[in-house]
Formats: structure tokens, C-alpha cells, sequence
């Protein structure tokens, strides 16, 4: 009993402290937290630039059911709060402070999920990606979430799917609004790679177009698709790197001790003309993942005008695709 | 026929509006219980909703605050009882539902089916000696032992107080000569029954007992019905559609569930999701427009073959298919879930290969790689066949794990049967994979023995270390019971016969598969 106490303040105890201390990075621009309602569902999203995103972003949630999105603008200067002023579920906070430092926003989010999320349904996103769930035809996502609720499950595993369009990444232009799913249509059916890892038990999925375009040579420092990126938040959970891996534990878990549970598919649509410009910035600041060895993947990518497109992607059609492909299980949810 | 419904209801006041509208059309009264705890005035809610003659139909029982588990559920359904009580009205049958139910046949094929069954009580009564009921956790303990607390909040209180109970020996004595039954919550009874048992629970002893037993909404009408009417009477059934999946909890409902529900032989269903407005709507119409098979139900009978069927496929997860978040060894990757059979033609590195190659690729549905798990490159040799995902200069991609690029090489051309080439030894381990996998057919290339007679001095050494290997690996996968279609080349080079003999085999197990 004491000896499992004292692992989960050795292993909760950094995540909890830091995001206390990274709390002071953010400025509440504008807070209408008093809003959210008992059982509402949450968004939590960090963005830098993205403003181009969000208005296809928010209608898709919100019509997912999504009943406020708690925003951490790191710095953004294309106009962010002129989009959000007004929505009335748009919480905004403001930081100049390093992404990096934060650990990628992970501090922050940690901070505004205990503050704000504990007791609700969360959803960790970033403003490219986008849930979709088994039945997502006709069922809604509260009616997930009381089923997992339901069955005693707090989270939900889903796998990140990267979407692309047809000619060079340059060449996929995006308009303010837009479905992106009109630009980017296709993604790798095949070619995922799954591993169980020892620390934090989390399914450590890597795959896809990342690694067939970006990663030829050296495909194991492709970057992780698998993503926890709903969870009914408490007040001592803590993402530990993105929403790649939750902690305690059980919250990475897929499925049931027993059965297998539903599973969802983030699409997630990085390849946008706008990727270049974001690359280029990101390449100078050096505010992400290893060194932003990622990025400058990208960059040389781009660089070769690389076409992601292969005669053995696949155009999405939905979740009963992605079940017939194996990237989705229904689970037990009848 | 008149009918009275009670209604059990603690949250989502528009479906509960949109049921009681459903079930007044036809001039039976509802009688609803608003949960205490819910603050939202339904009274109110109602008056606005309906007319003045169907709210004259209309009755709110005395409220209480409903604790799931507990006594209070209990006294709700009474508090809708008495009000029917007071009312005045004469019903024929008081009928028992929540505000998440909703009707699936029409009120005209209620009212039929319960005059063709006139006088009998539709309640599940289920004598725990006979078959336990519960689908997952306590049974006789239930009523057996005192439950102060509620599970859902004091988990472990209500595991310690039993334990406590059952360690100390004591047990509660049931009063009157009552034998407990089990059943599903939801009933519809007869107004004298209903009217014997709201008596009873006036009693005090009766009601002390109850009120320290666990989920007593689905022991106490049902123990009372049972010693109060002959059993011939009980028709041991509700109306209303429920399931409990294996793990004790009730089926919901959604709007993709109409075909399911309307193949249903009840009347109500339980229970629909708050969201499920299309699945209300479709209901709606059917009702609107009875067609027929929307009535005339002659016996109660779940009709789960879909929902059976669901829960073995998804068990164990769609067969063929890979479960995302479940790899049972990471050794073997894909192939624990590949079911598409394919071939590897084992040889040793000398062997002329290349005419067995192009024969089995003049054959139809087959198609034969060459070395796919060369060292340096993924050495296809079919340049039609290649995996765009997995281009041959990039062997890395291939070998980050090889069963799961074999497995999408294999399900690359559905209508293939595909087989590739592999020396030994091979250096990477693929030969202890396919002797493992039931998939794998193994064409085996053995040498001659011509390293004895070699021309120059003795002993070709080449031949003999190929020989020792490859019988090496014979003896292993005899010892794994593997069938294998064998081989010999002659100076390297095999026969016309085994070539044929090669393709027939394989062409064999080409139409066991496509059968």
C-alpha cells in the first residue's frame, strides 16, 4: 500500500509539479470558463499560426458536441483573437514563453486540464486533427462517452492517420473554412507498426506516409501515431509526452481487461501548402521534438517537392473503412 | 381497455415529453415521477406542452429523491401507484416504464395482445434457487445480508459491511411466509394485484425489510406479485425489450438500432440513447403507420441472433483483420492475424532458381517474388508486382519488421497467391517465422550430394556446407510437423518434372483457397 502510494507520487509527482509551476506562462485573454456546464465536453488545444484552421476546426467539434474549447495561443500574430473575440465557447490564454521549456505544452495543458477539465470528457487536440469513432454515421461523441463511462473506461485510444492530396505538398493550397478533407483525401491503408512499451505501457504505433516519405532510412525515429486524446479527466492525470502517452498508466491502455473496446482514427492533415512556411519559421526557433529533426525531414522534403501520393494510398470514406482496414475497432459497443 | 403508465424519470425532460405524447393518444393516463434531485420543474414543463384534455390525463406523484440501488427506487414506483390510487381512475392494467423507454409496437397492439392475455401479470419472477438471474455479482446476498451503502459510492464500505455480516454469521429472517424472486424492474400488472401489494407495503415490517436490501426494484414487486397471485397467473415477462450485456449492464439503444428493435416482440424497448432523435422519429412513423409486421405480437421473445452474433465476432476482434492496440507477439507482427495462405520456396544459395520461378509465374493466381529479404535490397524480380510503399533501394523499411511487410505484400494482390524465394541460411530470422506460421506452404530445394564426387580433389566444400544446412532445416521443420512440398535439384538445377510437380502442388492449395 505505502510502496504504491509512493510510486504514484515519485511517478505523478514531476508532471504535477511542473505544470504548477509552468502555470505562470499563461495570461488568461479571454476566460469564459464560467460557462462550461456540469458534464460538458472540453477541447484543450496549443497552436502558434494556425488561425487559417480554426473555423472548419470549430464547426467540426461543435458538431461533434463539443461544448467549450479551452485555447493556449503561444504567440500567435496572424489574428487569432480576432477569430475567437467572439465565440462564446472559445477560452483563450496567452503565452510568449517556450514551447519547449513547457516540455511541447505539455505543462500547460496539464495545468488547464486539472483546472478545468477535471470531471469532464477532454479531448487534447491539435487544430489538424480531427476524431472520428466507430459509428460516427449515427451516434454522437456523448453518446461514446457514456458508454465509456458506462463500461468504467477513461480514455480513448485512437491512431493518427496522415492525410495527403495528390501532387506535391506545395501545391495543396487550403482556404480558411474548408473541409481539408477536399484537399487531402488519401492516406496509407497499410504499412503501421505496432509495439507495446515497457514504462507506461502505451501502444507505441509508428507508420504511414511519415515514415515511407520522410523516414526511408532510418524508419525507427519515425514520430508516434498513437494517441490518447480522449480522457475523463481527474485532478492527478497528466499527459507525459503529447497525448502520445497519459499517465497513470491504465489511461493508455486500448482496450478492456476482458474484450476488446472501440478504438478511434485522428485525421490528421499536416500536408497543406501551409506546412512550409510553418516548417521554415519552426526550423529557426527550434521549439520542437528532437532538435526539430522532424522538421528538417520536412524541409527537405519539400525541398524535393516530394509527392506523398502513391498508387497504393487509399481515398477515405469513413469510419466502416477504417474498420474493414483494421485502424478501428468497434469493440464490444453494440 | 384502459391503461395507466408509470413513469419513472430523472433527467431529459424533451424525451420524456416526446414518450408521454406517444403514450397518451390513445386516452390512458400517464402518471410521471420526477426525480427530487432533478431541479428542473417538470410540472410546469408539461402544462405548456400538452392541452388541457390530455392533461386532465396527466399526474405527478409525490417526488422523492431516487437513489440508484436503494429503497428509494422502490418508493417512487409506490408514490406513482398511490397517485394512481387517488386519481380514481379505473385502469385495467398499470404498466411500469422509464423515461429512456420508448414504445416499439403500437398502443392498439398493447391493448389487443393484453385482452387476449386478460387477468394475467406480465413481471419477471425468477426463484434465485432455481437460476441465480444476476448476470455478475450478488444474488441471495441481496436480500440476505443488511446494505447500508450504496456500491456506486462507497465501494468498498459495501464490501466491507458484507464481509463483516457474512464473518460474523448473521443473516436476516424474511418476514411472513414472502419467498424472494428476481426479476427485471419493469412490469405490468393488474389494478386488484397492484392495489394487494401497495397494501402489503404499508406494512411495517415489510418495508424495514426492504429498505436495507440491495437493488430492491428487483426483488420487492416481484417477491409480493408472487405471494400475493397464483403462479399460473404470472406470465414471467415485462413488456418491455431489455438486454444485459455479459458484463451486467444494459444494452443502449441508437439510431442506428431501429431494424433491431423493431424485430423485437415487446412493446416498449429500454433503453434509448438521449441522442437517439432519429431513432425516436423512425419509431414514431412505424407507430403512425402500422405495417405488418409492426403488430400483432402472440408471444413475448427477444430476438437477439444480430446482437449474438456481433458480440462472438467482435470477442476476439474481426477475423483477418489487425486489432489496433493488441499484438499478442511482437516477434511475429502481422502474421498473428493474417489468414491468407502464401508460399516460400526454401533453397540453398546455389541453386538455380530462376526457371521454377518463371514457370510458377506462367501459371494463373500465382505470382512468385524473388528474393524479398535480400541483405542489401528487396529484390522483387517482378517489376509489375512491386509494393509502391516499399521501394527496393529501401530495404529498411522492410526490415523495421518483416512479418508485417510480408503480411502487406501478401494483401497487396487480393486475388494472388504469393510466394517469395529465401536462402539459408538467411541471416535475418525469416526462416524461424514461416516454419511457425500455418499460412506458410514451403517448397524445399535440396542439393545432390555431388560435393563426394567433386572433379578436381575430394571435396567441394560449398555443396557440403549447403547440404549440411539444408538438412539441418529439414530435421527442424520435421520436428515442427510441417508439410512441405520437397525438392531435389541435380547439379543445381531443378528437373522439369519438380517444376510441375511444384505447380500442381501449389495449384492445389490455390482452389482449397479459393473454395
Amino acid at each position: 500500500m505505502l510502496k504504491k502510494l509512493l510510486r504514484f507520487i515519485q511517478r505523478g509527482g514531476p508532471a504535477f509539479f511542473m505544470a504548477r509551476k509552468h502555470r505562470h506562462d499563461l495570461t488568461a485573454v479571454s476566460d469564459r470558463t464560467s460557462r462550461i456546464k456540469r458534464g460538458d465536453l472540453l477541447a484543450f488545444i496549443v497552436l502558434r499560426n494556425e488561425t487559417i484552421r480554426i473555423p472548419y476546426f470549430l464547426d467540426y467539434y461543435r458538431a461533434l458536441g463539443v461544448g467549450h474549447f479551452l485555447f493556449v495561443d503561444n504567440d500567435s500574430n496572424d489574428g487569432l483573437m480576432d477569430r475567437l473575440a467572439a465565440a462564446a465557447d472559445c477560452s483563450v490564454w496567452h503565452t510568449a514563453a517556450s514551447y519547449k521549456e513547457a516540455k511541447f505544452g505539455v505543462h500547460w495543458l496539464n495545468y488547464l486540464l486539472r483546472i478545468y477539465g477535471s470531471g469532464h470528457w477532454c479531448l487534447t487536440l491539435d487544430p489538424d486533427e480531427f476524431l472520428d469513432f466507430p459509428h460516427s454515421d449515427s451516434r454522437s461523441l456523448a453518446e461514446l462517452t457514456a458508454y465509456l463511462d458506462q463500461e468504467g473506461k477513461a480514455s480513448f485510444f485512437a491512431i493518427m492517420l496522415d492525410m495527403y492530396g495528390e501532387g506535391p505538398v506545395d501545391d495543396a493550397g487550403y482556404r480558411s473554412g474548408q473541409n481539408p478533407l477536399d484537399v487531402c483525401p488519401w492516406f496509407d491503408a497499410t504499412g503501421y507498426y505496432q509495439d507495446r512499451r515497457p514504462n507506461y505501457g502505451e501502444w507505441w504505433i509508428r507508420g504511414g506516409v511519415r515514415r515511407r516519405v520522410f523516414f526511408p532510412d532510418q524508419p525507427e525515429h519515425a514520430p508516434a501515431l498513437n494517441k490518447t486524446v480522449l480522457v475523463k479527466w481527474r485532478w492527478y492525470y497528466a499527459y507525459i509526452a503529447s497525448t502520445h502517452i497519459a499517465w497513470p498508466n491504465r489511461l493508455n491502455r486500448p482496450h478492456f481487461s476482458d474484450t476488446l473496446a472501440p478504438t478511434g482514427c485522428l485525421l490528421h492533415f499536416k500536408y497543406l501548402s501551409l506546412l512550409r512556411e510553418k516548417v521554415e519559421e519552426e526550423m529557426e526557433r527550434k521549439e520542437h521534438y528532437a532538435g526539430s529533426r522532424e522538421y528538417q525531414r520536412y524541409l527537405d522534403g519539400l525541398n524535393d517537392s516530394a509527392v506523398l501520393w502513391s498508387p497504393a494510398s487509399v481515398r477515405f470514406r469513413g469510419w466502416r473503412q477504417c474498420v474493414d482496414l483494421g485502424l478501428m475497432n468497434v469493440g464490444r459497443w453494440f | 381497455m384502459k391503461l395507466a403508465f408509470i413513469i419513472l424519470a430523472h433527467e431529459d425532460p424533451a424525451n420524456l415529453l416526446r414518450l408521454m405524447q406517444r403514450l397518451l393518444v390513445d386516452g390512458d393516463i400517464v402518471i410521471v415521477h420526477w426525480d427530487k434531485k432533478n431541479q428542473f420543474d417538470m410540472q410546469a414543463a408539461a402544462q405548456a406542452y400538452f392541452d388541457a384534455e390530455s392533461m386532465r390525463r396527466v399526474r405527478f406523484a409525490r417526488r422523492v429523491a431516487v437513489e440508484w440501488g436503494r429503497w428509494s427506487m422502490v418508493e417512487a414506483t409506490l408514490a406513482g401507484v398511490q397517485e394512481l390510487e387517488q386519481s380514481g381512475t379505473v385502469a385495467d392494467y398499470a404498466v411500469l416504464l422509464s423515461g429512456a423507454d420508448y414504445l416499439i409496437k403500437p398502443l392498439s397492439a398493447l391493448k389487443a395482445f393484453l385482452r387476449a392475455h386478460s387477468g394475467k401479470e406480465f413481471i419477471e419472477c425468477v426463484d434465485p434457487d432455481i437460476d441465480p438471474w444476476v448476470v455478475q455479482g450478488l444474488v441471495k446476498e441481496r436480500f440476505q445480508h443488511h446494505h447500508w451503502f450504496n456500491w456506486r459510492d462507497n465501494p468498498q464500505l459495501f464490501d466491507w459491511s458484507l464481509k463483516t455480516q457474512k464473518k460474523l454469521g448473521l443473516k436476516r429472517k424474511i418476514p411472513g411466509q414472502l419467498k424472494p424472486h428476481f426479476g427485471s424492474q419493469w412490469w405490468a400488472l393488474t389494478w386488484p394485484t397492484l392495489k394487494q401489494v401497495l397494501a402489503i407495503s404499508r406494512r411495517r415490517a415489510i418495508r424495514q425489510f426492504f429498505k436495507t436490501t440491495w437493488v430492491p426494484d428487483e426483488l420487492f414487486f416481484q417477491t409480493l406479485v408472487v405471494a400475493v397471485v397464483p403462479k399460473t397467473q404470472i406470465v414471467s415477462s415485462g413488456l418491455t425489450f431489455y438486454h444485459f450485456s455479459h458484463q451486467g449492464r444494459p444494452l443502449v439503444f441508437y439510431n442506428d438500432h431501429f431494424d433491431f428493435l423493431s424485430r423485437q416482440q415487446y412493446f416498449l424497448a429500454r433503453k434509448l440513447s438521449p441522442q437517439a432523435t432519429r431513432l425516436r422519429d423512425r419509431l414514431d412513423d412505424m407507430l403512425e403507420q402500422p405495417t405488418a409486421n409492426s403488430g400483432g405480437v402472440t408471444s413475448l421473445s427477444k430476438q437477439l441472433g444480430s446482437y449474438q452474433h456481433f458480440i462472438a465476432v467482435q470477442w476476439r476482434g474481426i477475423p483477418d483483420r489487425r486489432v489496433v492496440g493488441r499484438q499478442l507477439d511482437a516477434w511475429y507482427g502481422d502474421l498473428e492475424w493474417n489468414k491468407k495462405p502464401y508460399f516460400v520456396i526454401l533453397a540453398y544459395y546455389g541453386a538455380q532458381l530462376e526457371p521454377l520461378r518463371d514457370a510458377l509465374n506462367d501459371w494463373p493466381g500465382i505470382c512468385c517474388y524473388r528474393e524479398l529479404f535480400h541483405g542489401s535490397h528487396i529484390d522483387y524480380g517482378l517489376p509489375d508486382m512491386e509494393h509502391p510503399f516499399y521501394p527496393a533501394d529501401k530495404p529498411a523499411l522492410r526490415d523495421m519488421k518483416r512479418p508485417n511487410f510480408l503480411v502487406d505484400l501478401i494483401h497487396a494482390h487480393p486475388d494472388q497467391l504469393t510466394g517469395f524465394i529465401l536462402r539459408l541460411p538467411s541471416g535475418n530470422e525469416m526462416e524461424k517465422v514461416v516454419i511457425f506460421d500455418p499460412q506458410a506452404t514451403i517448397v524445399f530445394v535440396l542439393p545432390d550430394d555431388c560435393y563426394l564426387d567433386a572433379d578436381n580433389d575430394g571435396l567441394d566444400w560449398h555443396n557440403a556446407f549447403d547440404n549440411m544446412v539444408m538438412y539441418d532445416y529439414l530435421a527442424e521443420l520435421q520436428r515442427a510437423g510441417k508439410k512441405l512440398c520437397r525438392v531435389n535439384a541435380s547439379r543445381h538445377i531443378i528437373p522439369a518434372d519438380s517444376i510441375k510437380e511444384v505447380g500442381a502442388y501449389l495449384c492445389a492449395l490455390q482452389t482449397t483457397v479459393s473454395r
